[in-house]
């Protein structure tokens, strides 16, 4: 092999091991959650928001076509919530701006994943997985409030 | 003859490998923007 390509090869493979490295130092070093798909437990049919915790809120969510079911969350500022997600038809996808949280919604399966609102303000969010004609209307947001109001959902 | 010869064994591609630097510098800061913004964001 010529010396320049063997140089090119070491070099991309080293890229490609730092860029490996960087996600699992996120991962390990910075506890940065990784999305889980539950598949033990019968995926539920309604949504549900109740408090586990001080500042800890557990959230069933509910996609089908063309909505989320809550689609308005008001939650105080600090919390964490423990994301539950499931879908009654076909398959979604769910994107929160400003976070890292990027799930799919599977009919038959939940998909988990905790997510930490340390800033007041609206967090949009939005299926990310064309699912037919009025997939640009299926969105939602979080409302996380300064001060610490009881927590809500609305349609 | 000889001579197009010795210029072949010669040849550097010194442009390709200036160019894949670059594409490699290229890649290294679009990666780490998005990562570090990511984790920004927790």
């Amino acid at each position: 092999m010529d010396k320049s390509e063997k140089l090119a090869l070491i070099l991309s493979m080293m890229l490609l091991s730092l860029f490996f490295g960087a996600i699992v130092y996120a991962s390990m070093a910075r506890n940065i959650e990784v999305p889980t798909c539950i598949t033990d437990v019968e995926p539920f049919l309604t949504d549900t928001l109740f408090q586990t915790g001080p500042d800890e809120y557990e959230l069933q969510m509910v996609a089908r076509m063309w909505a989320f079911q809550p689609s308005v969350i008001r939650l105080p500022k600090g919390s964490t919530l423990n994301l539950y997600l499931t879908s009654q038809d076909i398959i979604h996808g769910f994107k929160v701006e400003r976070k890292n949280v990027n799930l799919m919604a599977a009919p038959g399966a939940i998909n988990y994943l905790q997510v930490t609102f340390d800033e007041a303000g609206e967090y949009k969010f939005a299926c990310h997985e064309f699912c037919g004609a009025a997939h640009h209307t299926m969105a939602g947001r979080f409302i996380i409030e300064d001060d610490s109001n009881e927590p809500e959902t609305a349609e | 003859m000889g001579s197009d010869q010795n210029t072949e064994e010669e040849f550097t591609p010194r442009g390709a490998m200036a160019f894949f630097i670059v594409l490699l510098l290229f890649f290294i800061t679009v990666y780490f923007a998005i990562y570090f913004q990511m984790l920004s964001w927790g």
